[in-house]
Order: structure tokens, then sequence, then C-alpha cells
């Protein structure tokens, strides 16, 4: 997959339409997104507005029910499971509320489970997982399990995760959110210098204080992306 | 009590798993009740005679081998013996009863006049013998068996004293023994005496009975043993020509009843131990399984005080519950298990009919029932007394997959279940292999189409040995004229039957004991050869013309020939044997063909050296030997049913008095005589299943919890990039390590417990590696089957889904 495209995420018409019995809910509604390699792209909204069903769409975990997915110049949207697992495992990084390391796992071991999905040789894993370790300041705890170490540590360590196999796009939901303030700005921090370093950022955020930090926030309100004028309607 | 009843109350909200836990524990209850039901019966069970352990079987001994004594032998060490309370001569006997209806052929034995004081069982009714009616000449006396009385008689309160026909002559009945004594060496229906003449006392050669002798109080078997090693040189001294080399050896009645069953049936109690075993470490399992899933609400308990104590009488509580659910259904099933065991166990194993759910099994039922309510709840109830209660309150934390190492336990349980599997799958292969191989053993005789029946000849009419030659010689011809027949012949016990043997002193050799060859006689008609389907190797079988008075002759199996004379040719070969002239000189036979050898003591065993002899020449002893009683063989393409008629036919033709009995084809004693070979094998082979079964559930268990437990893991796995085989990979790999080392944890049992089953084999070792290899296959493909199923639910987890479930 080439590194270079502008956009390198173009969403067009995507719907996410929910049935639950008779009911159907619309996740998200006709959303049109474009995110350029390199940005750092804020996303926000009110509980329930469809953040995560579009996070979940980017980071292609789920399909949307109509529009078209473009990433990296590649529609994705029709994907099989086994091609969007591919993708996932060559292009996606993940930081997730809960952390979502692997119990069983060692810190190292968690790390490199991208890497190994992407089929990576056992040498350029370990260079890769160890880089990333150093980046976030773990390398030294690269034996424990997720358990020994706090939650401000557990959650860099995903970042780290996330980072490793230097994915097109790291998507975020949340970070923050179950962290203490002080842990909260430290992987947020992270997560900037990472964008410094050229990273492609979505955030899920609440927070107005990280919000600041995106070059651009789009606002979800019912499964739409509200403009920002709106926004401010719609907030007030 | 209170914990019993929160502890139904919390059954009734999970049905299926109550239920699913208590037909499982009833099918494995009932398998090990009914199993040591029999145990108990045939092994356990005190005999129904005083002091059981006291009864002792005198034998002869003979070139390593124990046999019969003679009557002679036996009078003389009853003379000077001084250690023995009783010692008793037995003989089982054939004879046709008439005195009611109409006659019917009846096993009896004849006994020592003190044969119920050996016992220490007195009749219901009436008396036992009296030393002078064990007398020879003295008039016929009868003590009847409960069942006979009751059958025979319709239980006549007025039989004592009254005479019945019992082979032409009359006999009175002096007592009927009580429905106690449920089991008989011979399971004979009579008794009479002996009534051993002075001839027979001084006779040494013959040896037929059975002793059986009881010890004087505080004499111990050792002591028993040295008073007869003395009194066994004596009569070498005193009778070298038949007794050079024998001696006299003592051992347990009781043992000697039981000893070739006992390990056929541990090896069966253990299987189904075993295959109770696997049902709690599954039920374990499922209990594990419920106690964490049930973590929260434990730990409001503890929260709100509950101490370990009362979670453990809890958790307890309710394993017991299902366990007792489980045995009473199980003591159900047993009912049905024994009835099923009784009715398609061997006829020969001694006691099997009176197997039944008795006190001793419901004990044990109970007892079992218990245990099995505390093991399979112990380690769940631990559990859920050992956890903390904060940490199962903030269960639900941040990270995915912490409890694959929090259920090593589950995972050890599987472990042993797979291996308990692997150890009785292999011990069923190994006896289906056994069984097959024994299956495919040439008899040495064609059994298809021959059907055999009995005929014994009353004294009466039938005293003299030429007028018994004669009737049978009669039968013999009418047989051959029977419609359907296409061969038929008698002789003196068929293959599978028990018959006679004798020892026999080749030409060329000292006439003594000691170049005897000990050989199965069996006296026959010419017919019999073409009737049973031997093989003729060489010369010729016997013919119209080898009749009394003309040259003695004798035909002989392959093993003898070789025994007796190895690499030469036997025909024309003289033997003595069977009897001496008047002089006390050998009377030769001359050997004129060889036959077949047969399996005649049973497919598995070894083959020995046999002899045939022309019924027309029969030695006159010969008609004790084989009490006046004879076997007809029938060849015929029409089957048993269609020949039944003509047998009956043929023998009544010659005496309409003559009760035909104990009908059945030559494939039913070949099967008969395998018969606790397939029985074994039918058992461990359907435990075995079950045991296959019960670890599939436990993995299919294991493995779809784990992925329940695990599906946030594998969320974060798919998001991560794991693909659909990675998923796979990831959770038959685990199956697939506890698959492995409980096959490697099996397989070792199994070479260890090789010895226990090793004397139950036939042409198999019981390390037999094909056998061993398919146990491991079976069990891997079975274990990776029911792996498989919850891990393609696990390939299909939706990581959205499942990580929205956080």
């Amino acid at each position: 997959m080439p590194l270079a495209y502008d956009p390198l995420i173009r969403l067009q018409g995507i719907s996410k339409i929910f049935h639950t019995d008779e009911v159907e809910t619309h996740a998200l509604s006709r959303v049109d997104l474009e995110i350029r390699a390199g940005e750092y792209v804020a996303v926000c909204g009110p509980s329930g507005c469809g953040k995560t069903s579009l996070l979940s769409i980017l980071g292609l975990l789920d399909s949307p029910s109509e529009g078209s997915y473009v990433l990296a110049g590649e529609p994705v949207s029709t994907l099989d499971a086994a091609q969007r697992a591919r993708v996932r495992a060559r292009a996606i990084g993940f930081v997730f509320q809960a952390f979502n390391l692997i119990g069983d796992l060692t810190v190292y071991q968690n790390v490199e489970l991208p890497l190994r999905y992407r089929g990576l040789g056992a040498e350029e894993r370990r260079g890769a997982a160890y880089e990333a370790l150093e980046r976030v300041g773990l390398l030294h705890r690269l034996n424990h399990y997720p358990a020994q170490l706090s939650g401000g540590q557990q959650q860099r360590v995903a970042v780290a995760r996330a980072v490793a196999g230097k994915p097109l796009v790291i998507l975020a939901d949340e970070p923050t959110g179950n962290l203490d303030s002080a842990n909260g700005a430290a992987v947020m921090e992270l997560l900037g210098e990472l964008h410094a370093g050229g990273a492609t950022l979505v955030v899920v955020t609440h927070d107005p204080r990280y919000l600041r930090e995106a070059r651009r926030s789009v606002y979800l309100f019912d499964g739409r992306v509200v403009p920002a004028a709106r926004r401010d309607r719609e907030v007030a | 009590m209170r914990n019993f009843l929160y502890a139904a109350r919390s059954l009734r909200r999970t049905p299926t798993l109550s239920l699913a836990v208590v037909v499982t524990l009833a099918l494995c209850l009932g398998a090990t009740t009914a199993i040591f039901s029999v145990l108990y019966a045939v092994l356990f069970r005190p005999l129904p005679f005083a002091d059981p352990a006291g009864i002792l079987v005198v034998r002869e001994s003979w070139n390593g081998a124990h046999g019969s004594m003679s009557a002679g032998n036996w009078w003389d060490t009853r003379r000077a013996d001084r250690l023995f309370q009783h010692l008793v001569p037995m003989v089982a006997t054939s004879v046709n009863l008439a005195g009611t209806e109409t006659p019917e052929n009846v096993t009896g034995a004849r006994v020592g006049a003190d044969f119920f004081a050996l016992l220490g069982v007195n009749p219901a009714l009436g008396r036992a013998f009296l030393p002078d009616e064990d007398r020879a000449g003295a008039s016929g006396v009868v003590i009847l068996s409960d069942g006979l009385w009751r059958r025979r008689f319709g239980a006549d309160p007025a039989i004592v004293g009254r005479d019945v026909r019992i082979d032409g002559l009359p006999h009175q009945v002096i007592g009927v023994m009580p429905p106690s004594l449920d089991y008989r060496v011979y399971d004979e229906e009579l008794w009479l005496p002996t009534g051993f003449s002075a001839e027979r006392l001084a006779e040494h050669d013959e040896h037929y009975l059975l002793v059986l002798g009881r010890l004087k109080p505080g004499v111990t078997l050792a002591e028993a043993q040295a008073e007869l090693d003395g009194i066994g040189r004596r009569l070498e001294e005193q009778f070298p020509k038949e007794n050079h080399g024998r001696g006299l050896v003592a051992s347990s009645f009781v043992e000697e009843l039981v000893r070739d069953y006992r390990p056929r049936l541990f090896v069966l109690f253990g299987a189904a131990a075993f295959v109770l075993l696997i049902a709690c470490a599954n039920i374990a399992n499922l209990l594990l399984a419920r106690a964490t899933a049930r973590a929260r609400e434990t730990a409001i308990r503890a929260a709100i005080g509950a101490g370990r104590g009362h979670i453990l009488r809890h958790a307890l509580a309710e394993s017991v519950l299902l366990a007792a659910g489980g045995g009473v259904l199980g003591i159900a099933a047993a009912y049905w298990g024994v009835a099923a065991l009784v009715a398609l166990g061997p006829a020969e194993v001694p006691r099997l009919a009176s197997a039944r759910v008795d006190g001793p099994a419901l004990g044990f039922a109970l007892l079992v029932t218990l245990l099995v309510g505390l093991v399979s709840g112990l380690a769940p109830a631990l559990r859920m007394a050992g956890q903390f209660p904060h940490e199962a309150l903030k269960e639900g934390g941040r990270t995915g997959g912490a409890g694959g190492r929090r259920d090593r336990l589950r995972g050890a349980l599987v472990v042993a279940e797979i291996a308990l599997a692997l150890v009785l799958l292999t011990g069923a292969g190994l006896m289906i292999r056994s069984a097959v191989a024994l299956n495919a053993v040439d008899p040495g005789f064609d059994p298809r189409g021959v059907t055999i029946a009995h005929v014994s000849l009353p004294v009466a009419g039938y005293d003299t040995p030429e007028q018994a030659g004669r009737a049978f010689g009669r039968i013999a011809e009418a047989l051959v004229q029977a419609p359907g027949s296409a061969a038929a012949g008698l002789v003196s016990a068929a293959p599978f039957e028990d018959g006679n043997d004798n020892g026999l002193i080749p030409e060329g050799r000292p006439l003594d004991i000691s170049s005897a060859i000990q050989s199965d006689l069996r006296l026959v008609t010419p017919g019999y050869f073409p009737a049973m389907g031997l093989r003729l190797r060489r010369g010729r079988i016997f013919t119209a013309d080898d009749r009394a008075g003309a040259p003695r002759v004798m035909v002989v199996n392959e093993t003898l020939a070789r025994q007796a004379w190895p690499g030469q040719d036997p025909i024309g070969r003289r033997v003595a044997c069977c009897e001496r002239g008047e002089n006390g000189d050998p009377m030769w036979k001359t050997v004129v063909g060889v036959v077949s050898d047969v399996r005649a003591h049973g497919l598995g065993e070894a083959l020995r050296p046999e002899f045939y002899l022309p019924l027309t020449q029969s030695p006159d002893a010969a008609w004790n030997w084989i009490g006046r009683t004879m076997t007809l063989a029938l060849r015929s393409p029409g089957g048993p049913t269609a020949v039944t008629g003509a047998i009956r036919n043929a023998v009544w033709s010659v005496d309409p008095s003559l009760p035909v009995y104990d009908v059945a084809t030559m494939d039913e004693l070949r099967v008969a005589s395998i018969a606790a070979t397939r029985f074994s094998t039918m058992l461990l082979t359907a435990f075995g299943g079950l045991a296959l079964l019960l670890a599939a559930v436990g993995v299919y268990g294991v493995i779809s919890y784990g992925v329940s437990q695990r599906t946030q893991e594998i969320g974060i796995r798919v998001a991560l990039g794991a693909d659909d085989r990675s998923v796979l990979s990831l959770i038959v790999g685990q199956a697939a390590a506890l698959t492995g080392a409980g096959l490697l944890l099996g397989l070792t049992g199994a070479l260890g417990l090789s010895g226990v089953i090793a004397g139950l084999l036939f042409q198999v070792s019981p390390t037999d590696p094909p056998t061993l290899a398919a146990g491991v296959v079976v069990l891997s493909l079975v274990a990776l089957l029911a792996a498989a199923v919850p891990a393609r639910r696990a390939a299909r987890v939706d990581p959205a889904i499942a990580l929205r479930s956080e």
C-alpha cells in the first residue's frame, strides 16, 4: 500500500444502521469526511452521537451500511473479513479507552502482537517493539504483565502497540477516559509527539483541553457531521 | 438445611445445567454401582456355608499341574490325616429323574456322607446323609435342592420319605436343603451318596474326585499342607505305579472359585470408576464455570458479612444436592444395569445370577454419591470462598483475557479427563483386538451346522458296560439314519465341554507314571469325525470293524503325535493306557490315524495332547468316568431347529424313556467359550465410548467457556489484525495443548497399567503400539472436533461488538 495519499482517508455518504428486533437505529447518516496524511483530527459529540461507530468504520472493525470508504487510495468498504484484517494489521493502530491489553501476554508480547499478525519476522518484530517501547519510556517493563502496571503505564503500552507497526493512521477512542488527569495529560502529550513526528491521528475525546490540541475537530450529532456554526447552536 | 434450600433454589435457576449434571452422574453412578453389585456377588458376598474361608480343596499335584483325586488316594488320605475335621469327596453326575411326570435329566452330585456337615448347612426338611447310607449296596437315598423341590415337586411339604426314581432305581427323599444354599459347586439340584465299594476305594489310578476339606479348629493351612506332603509321600511309596511323582496340595476353596474372574471384574470396576472420575472432573468444570460466573453474587454475600465457611457450605450444598439427584437416578439405573449384566454375562461366572442391588450395593452407591458431591464440588467451593470480594466487585477491569491463568485448574481437570479416557480407550482397543484375534482362531473343527445333545443312560436296564455300549451304538446308528443328517456320531465330551484325561505311555518307554503323557480322552463312534468336521492328517479314522474283540486302536491328535513320537510316523505305534489286563499287564492300543488339533478347552487355551478310542472298545471303567453320558453330534444343512426333533426321535427309537437334554449348536458352544472375553470387551468398549464422549464434552466445555471469557481479548486481537485462521489456531491451539498434556499423561498411565490388563489379552501385547496410536488419534480427533465448535464461534467474534462490551 502506498504510504502517501491525499487525502489519506475519504468517507462519502457513510451510513450505519443497526437493526434490533424491529427497531432500526441510524448510528451514522450520510457522513462525508476527509483526513489528510499527518492530520490530527479530534472527533467529539454527545454520548450516543455515533463517535464509536465512526471510529469502528474508520478502523475497519465494522462495515458501513451505505457509502464508500477509501483508505490510502484503496476502496475498503466492501472488503471481506480476511481482507479487512490484513488492512488493519498493516495500516491502522488502535488506542482504546480501556487500554485493552491482553492480560496473559507480557508488555513486549502485547506490543509485538500486531506485528506478528502482519507476518513480520522475529528480528523485525523485536526491533520495532523495542523502539516503540523506548518511545513511550517503558522498555524496562517489557517482561511485566499488564496487571503489574499502573493505568497510565498500561495506556502507554497501548500507544506503543498502536505505533510499533508504523500504521498509516492511529485511531484513539477516549484514550484518557480511564486515566487521572496527570496520566491523561502524559498520554495526550505522547500522542502529540507522535503527530509532531508525522503520524496521522484520529482521536475521539470529550475533553475540551485535548480538543484544542487537535488541528481539526469533527463534531457529530445524531450520527451526522455538524458544521461549526450549527455545532455551537446544538451545544447551546 | 437452609443451605440446601438455597442450593435447590439456585439450581432451579439453571435447569439445563442441573439436569445435565444429574443425568451424567446417574449414568456413571448407575454403571459403577451395577458393576460393584456384580463384583460383590461374585467375589465378596460370603458363600452360603458356615465359615466359607475355612473350606479347602485338596488336589493331587503332578508335573506341576493340580488335578482330581482318585478314590483310593482320597480314602487313604482321609484315614491317615489327623488335621482335617472333614475330608469329603464329590463328583458331578447326570441322572434321569422320574417319579412324578415325564423323565428329566438333572445335574446331581455324589458326595460323602459328611458333605453337609463340612458345609455347615442343615436341611430345611428332613435330615442329611448317615454314614451307613454312604456304603456300596445301601438302599438309595437322595437330598433335593430347594429349587428342584419347588420346580419338580411343587414344594410338597410331605416329600420327605417319598420314593423317586433316579436312573430307574427307587431312591427315598430324606431331605430338602434350604433356599439359602444358592451356590452349588456343579449347580447340582440333588445329592446322592458316593457309595464307594471296597474295590473302588482301592483304585488309585482313576482321578476324578473333587475333594473338599475343613480343618480342625486352630490348624493352619501351612500345617495342613505339611501333613498332606507327608501323606503324599507315603502314598507314592505304597502305590509307586499309580502315584510316582504325585503329591497332595491344599488351597482355599473360595480363592479357587473366584481366581479366574477377579482380575476381569476388577478391570471392569476400575473402568467404571475411571468413567465416574471423568464425570466428576466434568461436573467440577461446570461448577467452576458457574462459580466464576457467580463471582459477583459471592462477593456481595461476602461484602454483607458471609464468612468463608458460609460460602463454602453453600457451594458444597449445591454439588451434594446435584450428586444426590444423580445418586437416586443412578441407583434406579443400577437396577437395570445389574439385570442387563446378569442377562448378558457369561453363564460360567459363579454367582453372577445372584447379583442384585442389595444393602452393600446401596451403601456403596450412597458413599460414592457423597464422595462425588464433595470431590466435584470442593474445587469450585474453595474458589468461591477464596475470592477477595473487591476483586470480583471490580470485575470487568481494564485488560482482556486475564482469566486464562486463573483457569489453570479447569485445564488441569480436562487434562486428567483426557488421560483417563485414553487409558480406557486403549484398554477397550486392546480387548477388541484380543477378541478379534480370539474369534479368528481356527478351532480345528467345523462347527457350522453341527447340533449337539446329551443322553445319560440309567443304571437300571443298562447296568453292564456291554448293555450301555450297545444302547449308545444303536443310538448312533439311528442318528446317522435321521432325516436331515449329513453325518452323525457320539463323543464322550464335545469340544468346549468338560471331559476326561488319562496318562498314556508310548511303547518303548518305562511302564510307569513318569513316562505318561497326560492326554484328553474322547470315546467316539466312527461318525463323530465327519460330524464334527475334524480333518484327517494321516492314516484312517475308526470304522465299524473296530469293534469289541478286534485289535485295539486309537486315533491321536497332532500335538500328541508330536510329543509321543517327535519326527516319526505315529501310525502303527502302540500305546498303553486306560486299562490293564487281568494280570496287570498293559493293554496296548495301536495308533491308526492322526487328526487335526482341536481347541477343545477354549479358543484361547493352549493345545493339549488328545486321543480318541472307539466306543465299542471302551475300557469298562470309562463308563464311570463319563457318568454313562454321551454327547450326540449331528451335522445337518438344515440347522438346529430342523434336527432337534430328529435327534430326539433317534434316541427314543432306542428307548423312549431317555431324556434328551442340553441341545445346542457347536457355534453356540464356540461363542460361549469366548463369552467372558466378549462380555469384558463389550463393557470396556462401552466405558471407553462413554469416556470419549465425556472427555469431548469436557474439552468442549472448557474451550467454549474460555471463548466466552476471552471474547474481548479475541476482539482486541481481531482489531489488531488477527484473521480467522489466527483466531482458530489460537483456540484450537489451547485445546491441542490440553489434549497433548492429557495424552502424554494417559499414555504413561496406559503403559503403567498394562500389567493389569495383560492377563485378559490374547495374542496382543498390553503395550501394543497400533492400539496405543489408535487411541491417541481417536482422542485427538474427538478433542479437536470438540474444540472446533467454540473455535469457529471465536473466529466469528465481531470486534466492534466485543470491544463495545468492555
